[in-house]
């Protein structure tokens, strides 16, 4: 396997995390969340703030930016989503249009807009695995996208909460059966959703290197390539997805790194969408 | 008075108002208005407020969105830039230029938009947005190679640089520029065809109105306006890069239109500059606008969707309602006189030859053939009903003739030509005129509005024409008011002209559009069921209406309907459709005679 393969499958399986956070989303509101990726920024720049700002350990700046993004997830279901729930879909995705506007604001706000520094959580050297190397970070995300999916799927089949998350768009009477409030699924749907969003900005942030919020807006392009390419509702597609739109985008770039024009990946991934809208709405995997 | 002032005189006049005026407001008042603010913050403020107007054409109008509009401005910036900079040319052409260049890049992402609509244009354009952001701005043919080019505000070559103040005069010169484009828009054609485009695209098409060729002009121009807004705010920044133009600043842009209200200029230009001046708001709302107004969009999603100009209208009507109303009446006027509509002569119709022919018709939905190897044929001057119980295919039938849904087999020719596979706004330029079941008008617009839009086709100036907004245009525009309001006298709607087509009772809308199909003076109009929703007297006056539109005018009319003794009443000639198959056909008098067919297929009493 050559290089670029293994990077970009390790940061397609980061891509598929913020696609289920689309998938999750989709699935229990019906509603494409704009919003998806740019509240896992934000909830990285609280980490940072906190690891580099307050002088914290890694770990805890990790758990203050995800409780951030729950809290926002948690906050938007509260407020707009619920209390919308017999309305439009059309008018919750304006909700997270603003959403994602008032996150992108409060971003310059508060941080600023000077890009900013993060180490890695565990740094070192890189090793070898059949002739490819495999830095430190990179192992420790593909762990722990692993065992994030696994762990996910397993609370999805093997729970009745999260049979009802699965079911709550299709069956709402079937959840009540259940004993369970559509309420509580909802929440924990947006909760979980920008909990992804949160751990997938954490993985790829030394790929990218700096944070500012220029830097973070494409990967929703990718996020949304996955869960297109995954067919919006399905899980496992989501990082079938992820994976496609990954070693597309490593080997693309590999292709073009000594070209002038930067951002071809992009462009091609853009094109990609479009196709997708325009010929497959429901995705490449999606049912028709 | 108000006779004088013609849109086209008030044009001008505006123009050189503006252009006497505004150069020596800026010069000295200006600035002094607004405490803290300079000529350059103004002129990014205003900048964007064309911006907004750019965005409310495209989604207020014709209710395509865009949140990918920073990208356009980027590349008006950019243009601007290469003319100014890199070829030393004049500043005016600079703008000409990049509005072009951004009618050019929106024409390309209207293409989709011929697929996609709501939900997917909008993350299509958000994607594009962000895609030119992240790489396509960055590329060295745009950056040089650098962090970012230079817009230096240079009217001509190297030499004369412009002051702060005569480059605010020159920017609230071109938003005034826009908002004249932008009103005559709205009062022509154009702006009609967008809007109906809006409401309703099927009805649209039977209007004769090309969607394709609309929506995309909606995009260009909108294209065009957001490359001049986006060279005037390169030039008020002078140092552009691609992170000037940022996911933001389009969510911004959408922030304008939704909060000024959607589709409301005045209420969009004030937001716009409001929202852009925030570094001379109060200090502890400085930088918080927008999480200001984004949590206001949030609250008012549902209660307040038309914005701060619909808030506007909301505090009159509550005014008017304190009022003693003149209207109001549920009642049906007297039936209406449709003969008023005639542009031309009935003889021009071929009297020799069927007018409409269709031999063999098929169409099938997966595995039902829902028309099934139809033939039937509609002779000038004559009135042609089609029979038959539900489901029996008929509206089908009817939308394969007018083009709306293709058929498997079989072929339609009208007026001498075979159709092949032309699109339906073609068949209605060529003289069918239909109805729909769900009746076929823009809800939201006035009866008025929905009349001026049936005549289309009639409205026989080009697009440029009607964007300047030239004489010709003020005359066809004065026939056709003229000719409308003559259609809402006949039909007796006078006082109910300016009332939202969606307010009206079920009969009267059905009236209105059969009035404004005859206004697109079909050679054969097809209606759809046309006395659903009507009260049996009605029906039978409608029914009489329509057989002397063909004993005085020679119309031809090719009529769905369950109404059957009306049907054998008024058609010449009568077709019997069940499941797809021709049952029967023949004169009412012979079908009449064979009651079997009658009671069985339409489980009708028929004396």
């Amino acid at each position: 396997m050559s290089q670029a393969l293994v990077v970009g499958i390790i940061s397609g399986g980061i891509y598929g995390l913020y696609a289920l956070g689309i998938v999750l989303v989709y699935r229990g509101s019906s509603v494409l969340n704009f919003a998806q990726a740019e509240v896992g920024t934000f909830a990285l720049f609280v980490a940072q703030s906190i690891i580099v700002g307050r002088d914290q350990p890694y770990l805890v700046g990790a758990l203050a930016a995800i409780a951030t993004a729950v809290g926002i997830g948690i906050a938007f279901e509260r407020l707009v989503v619920w209390p919308l729930r017999n309305a439009s879909r059309l008018s919750i995705v304006v909700g997270t249009i603003a959403l994602l506007s008032l996150v992108v604001t409060l971003e310059l706000k508060i941080f600023g807009t000077l890009p900013r520094q993060l180490d890695a959580p565990i740094a070192g050297d890189g090793f070898s695995v059949a002739g490819v190397i495999v830095t430190p970070m990179q192992a420790l995300s593909v762990v722990a996208v692993a065992v994030i999916a696994l762990a996910l799927a397993a609370f999805l089949r093997y729970t009745d909460f999260g049979l009802s998350v699965v079911a709550a768009s299709q069956d709402a009477e079937a959840v009540r059966f259940l004993g369970i409030r559509l309420s509580y699924v909802s929440i924990f749907t947006w909760g979980l959703a920008a909990a992804l969003g949160a751990i997938a900005a954490l993985l790829i942030q030394p790929s990218i290197g700096v944070i500012s919020p220029n830097a973070y807006g494409p990967l929703f392009i990718k996020a949304l390539g996955a869960a297109l390419i995954g067919g919006l509702t399905s899980m496992p597609g989501a990082f079938v997805g992820g994976v496609v739109v990954g070693v597309a985008e490593s080997q693309i770039r590999h292709a073009t790194l000594s070209s002038q024009y930067v951002g071809i990946p992009e462009v091609c991934i853009f094109a990609a969408v479009i196709a997708t809208l325009l010929l497959r709405p429901r995705g490449l995997l999606g049912e028709r | 008075m108000m006779r004088w002032l013609t849109p086209y005189r008030s044009n001008i006049l505006l123009i050189a108002l503006g252009c006497a005026v505004l150069p020596k407001l800026t010069a000295s008042a200006m600035p002094g208005l607004l405490p803290g603010s300079t000529s350059i913050t103004l002129a990014i403020a205003v900048a964007l407020a064309i911006a907004g107007l750019s965005l409310n054409l495209l989604l207020g109008y014709a209710g395509q969105i865009s949140l990918g509009h920073a990208a356009l401005l980027g590349v008006g910036a950019f243009a601007a830039s290469v003319v100014v900079d890199r070829w030393n040319g004049p500043m005016f052409g600079a703008w000409a230029f990049a509005a072009l260049v951004g009618a050019a890049v929106a024409l390309v992402i209207g293409l989709p938009a011929l697929r996609l609509r709501g939900l997917y244009l909008a993350l299509a354009t958000m994607v594009f947005g962000l895609t030119m952001q992240a790489s396509v701005l960055r590329w060295p043919v745009f950056t040089r190679g650098s962090a970012g080019v230079e817009v230096p505000r240079r009217l001509w070559g190297d030499r004369i640089l412009v002051d702060p103040a005569i480059f605010l005069s020159m920017v609230l010169l071109m938003l005034l520029v826009v908002w004249i484009v932008d009103r005559n828009v709205l009062r022509t054609k154009i702006g009609r065809a967008f809007r109906m485009l809006r409401e309703n695209e099927t009805a649209a098409q039977a209007f004769a109105i090309d969607v394709t060729r609309y929506k995309l002009l909606a995009f260009v121009l909108a294209g065009a306006i957001a490359g001049l807004g986006g060279a005037l705010y390169g030039h008020a920044i002078g140092l552009v890069n691609s992170d000037v133009f940022p996911l933001d600043l389009s969510l911004r842009i959408v922030l304008f239109v939704i909060i000024g209200g959607i589709g409301r200029r005045w209420g969009v230009a004030v937001v716009a500059v409001l929202l852009s001046l925030n570094p001379e708001l109060p200090s502890f709302l400085r930088g918080y606008d927008l999480v200001l107004a984004a949590a206001i969009v949030l609250y008012n999603i549902v209660r307040l969707p038309t914005g701060l100009a619909g808030l506007v209208d909301h505090l009159r009507d509550l005014r008017a309602r304190t009022k003693p109303s003149d209207e109001g009446s549920e009642e049906m006027p007297k039936m209406p006189e449709f003969a008023a509509v005639f542009h031309e002569d009935p003889s021009d119709v071929l009297v020799d030859r069927r007018l409409l022919v269709v031999e063999g018709a098929s169409v099938a939905f997966g595995g039902l053939r829902a028309v099934d190897d139809v033939s039937l044929g509609v002779k000038p001057g004559t009135v042609v009903g089609i029979i038959g119980p539900n489901g029996a295919g008929k509206s089908t039938l009817f939308n394969a003739i007018s083009g709306f849904v293709a058929m498997d087999g079989g072929t339609v020719s009208f007026d001498g030509q075979p159709l092949g596979a032309l699109a339906p706004h073609a068949r209605a330029a060529m003289g069918m005129g239909r109805t729909f079941q769900q009746v076929g008008l823009a809800r939201d617009l006035s009866v008025r509005e929905n009349m001026l839009l049936a005549q289309h086709q009639h409205a026989g100036y080009g697009d440029a024409a009607a964007l300047v907004y030239s004489r010709s245009v003020g005359a066809i525009e004065d026939t056709l008011g003229t000719k409308a309001d003559e259609l809402i006298a006949g039909l007796g709607f006078t006082s109910f002209a300016a009332k939202p087509v969606g307010q009206l009772s079920g009969g009267q809308q059905r009236l209105v559009e059969i009035a404004a199909v005859l206004a697109t003076t079909p050679k054969l109009l097809m209606l759809d069921e046309p006395t659903a929703g009507l009260a049996p007297a009605a029906a039978e006056a409608l029914g009489e209406r329509l057989a002397a539109l063909r004993d005085d005018h020679g119309q031809s009319i090719l009529l769905i309907e369950h109404n059957v003794p009306l049907v054998l009443d008024l058609c010449d000639y009568v077709y019997v459709l069940n499941a797809g198959r021709l049952l029967a056909e023949g004169s009412p008098s012979a079908l009449g005679r064979n009651p079997a067919i009658l009671s069985a297929y339409l489980g009708e009493a028929v004396a």
